[in-house]
């Protein structure tokens, strides 16, 4: 059982760790396409600094990913060989295309990152384009996994001694990749990728502004993250309701544990922090009926619920919070900036410290909301890796030891982690406008 | 609760279908690949680690040139021929992560620390003295890794890993892959990389620092010949049926083939042609690596994982043949413009949308 833990715990470090890299992965190069074409039509302005620099963050960010990213296709069958037997087969196939968009964005970011004397500027922009889009394509591919291990398709099933098991010799590679949960779960990967991205870059030039350092290089950062995420963040709202109404048809367990119902009925309320609630919202919102019937807890057996329902809760309030705060945040900042052009200025950016407090901690919180919501849809379908056929703790692998290598890929992830921040810290204080203002 | 056996057996020795044999040498092709310019990378490593004389600096430098635009790419060789295998073999996949846990992991943790103290060393804006740590971290850990990966190999063909009746794996994590052979394979893989390395960067270098490199080369061929004439006889002992087939079944030709390109590609370094040192050291990695895979043929881990017995159904071989086919229409141009503009003649060029102009 100890074994189990390691297990689980070594997997979900190492991919709460390669999350980060993954989002920054699809969703930086856009950003960086964006500013770098404003560079073309305006050569004298500040948006070419600004593609330099985070070319520079990127080229570090991709190594941490893709070094981490190995790890990871390995450590399915370090940690968990009888999901590879069970599941290799079935929906290997968008892992490997997964392969080739990741071989496409590695090979235009090599020609991106050393290539800025060797091509000219539009040419240079180009060979963005091709990194943007197979980071978006990539993202997806993970998640058509991913939704196949909430709502598995593609087989028939076999009787084995501890229920229906997957016939290999039936997989059907296509029908696996459009589980009924990829049309929700892609577009909500996608879009919180732009979120928590746009939301990271317009808090740290929101800093430098907080600390007076407001430049037109500055000004230029926080302005193209904001319009990143105040773009992505309504479709999110919009994006992660339907996956919600998704999660309660395909996956009563999930949805119950996430919304937090405690006993099955109609007329459920919504549940807020501190045991606020609003009364049949929860029920509402499904199908805009407050006489739905929703599945509480009480009514699933443990057998599908993970150890502690309330996690799941706990991790889908703070996702929706992170993005209640970062919509605030982009209303407030938009809000201000039509107001001042009412006054007949031009496009002028906000000096209020609230809003500029708010984009701060769009930051962190976009990245929240990324990890949070990997642990709904993650920690939500325990006790299962394929829901309704193979549970983790039959996945595991039988070799002892994993305690011992969990603890080595901790250390290395602190010591990458540390290092990372300390060395994209100093590429930030390296801009001198960043570091004095102007 | 025990899972059931979804495969009949996967020690099936029947002959392999179609899809399974393409599938192999899909993933003989991303090795090679991924051995030849990954593997020159891991090189690159150990020259940066051992970088000596009055023009220590310079050869660091040219390796970081040499390696910065194209080892991320080369490195996804790898994250290929993982995924193929997983997806074509699953089972075989399967008994390698609880076979090898051990050197996997040191071969992940040094792929991980090679890879970011590579990008922390070039982050020139950082002080020095960081970076020269990072020089250091980046140069140990390409050390390690493909001396893992080589024993972890070795250990495939070992015949130490065994299987219970449900086909999960009952020998130890520290089967097969320390034995004097498993070891000397390791040695082998290192020397073999140090080698593709040192010759590339002939290539790459000019005047004195070429004549390091050459020099370095000519070494790193005698620890080749040394690690291989040590490593060979133990192969009789140690894998027993790999031995049998390279000596007198369909591999015998590349114990031939893959000792001449070696050979060759010395006197080609000897006498300074050094383009056709570096196809030859490729010719001698591929041949070493077919030679391997048709030794092995039709096991993938000896005795228990056939390659008919671990595949996966034919159709999902059949899609991944596909999508490999079809993602090569997209994956050889680019491959081409990277390499094009890095280590071609494109080097002194412009390059724009309609084509390119010399540098001013």
């Amino acid at each position: 059982m100890d074994e189990l833990l390691f297990a689980r715990a070594q997997m979900g470090l190492s991919l709460i760790f390669h999350i980060v890299f993954s989002v920054l992965g699809m969703a930086l190069p856009v950003l960086i396409v964006g500013v770098e074409w404003k560079s073309l039509r305006d050569p004298k302005g500040p948006w070419l600094a600004l593609a330099r620099t985070w070319s520079k963050a990127m080229a570090v960010l991709f190594v941490i990913g893709a070094v981490s990213g190995t790890a990871l296709s390995m450590e399915f069958g370090l940690l968990w060989p009888t999901f590879m037997r069970q599941a290799g087969g079935v929906i290997g196939l968008p892992f490997a295309l997964e392969g080739y968009a990741f071989f496409v964005e590695a090979i235009f970011l090599g020609i991106y990152v050393y290539g800025w004397d060797r091509l000219t500027p539009r040419a240079h922009w180009l060979v963005g384009i091709p990194i943007a889009i197979s980071g978006m394509v990539s993202g997806a591919f993970i998640t058509i996994v991913n939704a196949w291990m909430n709502a598995p398709v593609g087989f028939e099933t076999i009787a084995g001694p501890n229920g229906p098991t997957i016939d290999q010799s039936s997989a059907d590679p296509i029908s696996a990749m459009l589980s009924p949960m990829v049309i929700t779960q892609v577009p909500h990967v996608m879009l919180s990728a732009l979120v928590a991205v746009g939301g990271g870059v317009a808090a740290v030039y929101a800093w430098a502004w907080l600390k007076n350092r407001t430049s037109a290089y500055n000004r230029a950062g926080m302005l193209a993250g904001t319009v990143m995420f105040s773009i992505a963040i309504p479709l999110q709202f919009i994006s992660g309701h339907l996956s919600t109404v998704k999660i309660y048809d395909e996956q009563p367990s999930k949805f119950a544990a996430a919304e937090g119902i405690l006993e099955t009925g109609p007329n459920q309320p919504l549940h807020l922090p501190f045991g606020l609630e609003i009364p049949g919202l929860t029920s509402f919102l499904i199908n805009f009926d407050t006489s739905t019937v929703v599945t509480g807890l009480n009514d699933i057996p443990s057998t599908d619920l993970p150890e502690k329902p309330e996690l799941v809760h706990l991790a889908f309030q703070l996702m929706v919070g992170s993005g209640l705060l970062m919509m605030a945040a982009a209303a407030l900042f938009w809000a201000s900036v039509l107001r001042r052009r009412r006054a007949g200025k031009r496009l002028e950016l906000p000096t209020n410290r609230l809003i500029l407090w708010l984009l701060v901690l769009s930051g962190p919180a976009g990245f929240l909301a990324v990890e949070t919501g990997w642990m709904v849809t993650e920690y939500g379908r325990q006790p299962w890796v394929i829901r309704g056929f193979l549970t983790t703790a039959d996945a595991v692998t039988k070799q002892p030891g994993i305690a011992g290598t969990f603890i080595a890929f901790m250390v290395l992830y602190a010591a990458l982690g540390i290092v990372l921040i300390w060395v994209l810290l100093r590429l930030r204080t390296e801009h001198p406008d960043t570091r004095m203002g102007a | 609760m025990s899972v059931p056996l979804v495969y009949s057996s996967i020690g099936d020795l029947a002959d392999p279908n179609i899809t399974s044999l393409l599938a192999a040498g899909l993933i003989i092709v991303a090795l090679i690949a991924y051995a030849v310019l990954g593997g020159a990378d891991y090189g690159g490593g150990v020259w940066d680690l051992f970088a000596r004389g009055p023009r220590a600096k310079e050869q660091r430098t040219l390796i970081a040139q040499a390696m910065g635009p194209v080892w991320e790419a080369n490195h996804i060789w790898l994250i290929f021929a993982v995924v193929v295998l997983f997806t074509c073999f699953p089972a075989a996949f399967a008994v390698v992560g609880e076979a090898l846990p051990v050197p996997i992991s040191i071969a992940l943790i040094g792929i991980s620390l090679r890879g970011a103290a590579f990008a922390f060393r070039a982050s020139y804006w950082a002080p020095s003295a960081f970076r020269d740590r990072m020089g250091t971290i980046f140069g140990v850990a390409s050390l390690i890794t493909p001396f893992g990966m080589g024993a972890a190999l070795a250990a495939l063909a070992s015949g130490d890993i065994t299987l219970n009746s449900a086909g999960v794996v009952d020998s130890s994590v520290w089967a097969g892959w320390l034995t004097p052979f498993a070891l000397g394979v390791g040695a082998l893989a290192l020397s073999l990389v140090a080698y593709l390395a040192a010759t590339f960067l002939c290539l790459e270098a000019e005047g004195k620092l070429r004549e390091d490199f050459r020099q370095r080369a000519l070494g790193a061929a005698v620890a080749v010949g040394i690690t291989a004439t040590i490593t060979l006889p133990l192969a009789s002992d140690a894998v027993p049926s790999l031995w049998v087939s390279l000596t007198q079944g369909v591999a015998r030709p590349f114990l031939v083939i893959a000792p001449t390109f070696g050979v060759a590609s010395l006197v080609a370094l000897y006498v300074r042609q050094h383009r056709l040192a570096a196809v030859a050291a490729v010719g001698q990695t591929a041949a070493i690596l077919v030679g391997w895979g048709a030794a092995s043929y039709p096991y993938l881990i000896f005795p228990t994982v056939t390659l008919s017995g671990a595949a996966a159904a034919p159709q999902v071989q059949l899609a991944i043949l596909v999508g490999a086919g079809a993602g090569l229409l997209v994956l050889v141009p680019s491959l081409w413009l990277l390499f094009s503009l890095f280590k071609g003649k494109m080097p002194g060029m412009v390059v724009s949308p309609k084509g390119a102009r010399p540098r001013r």
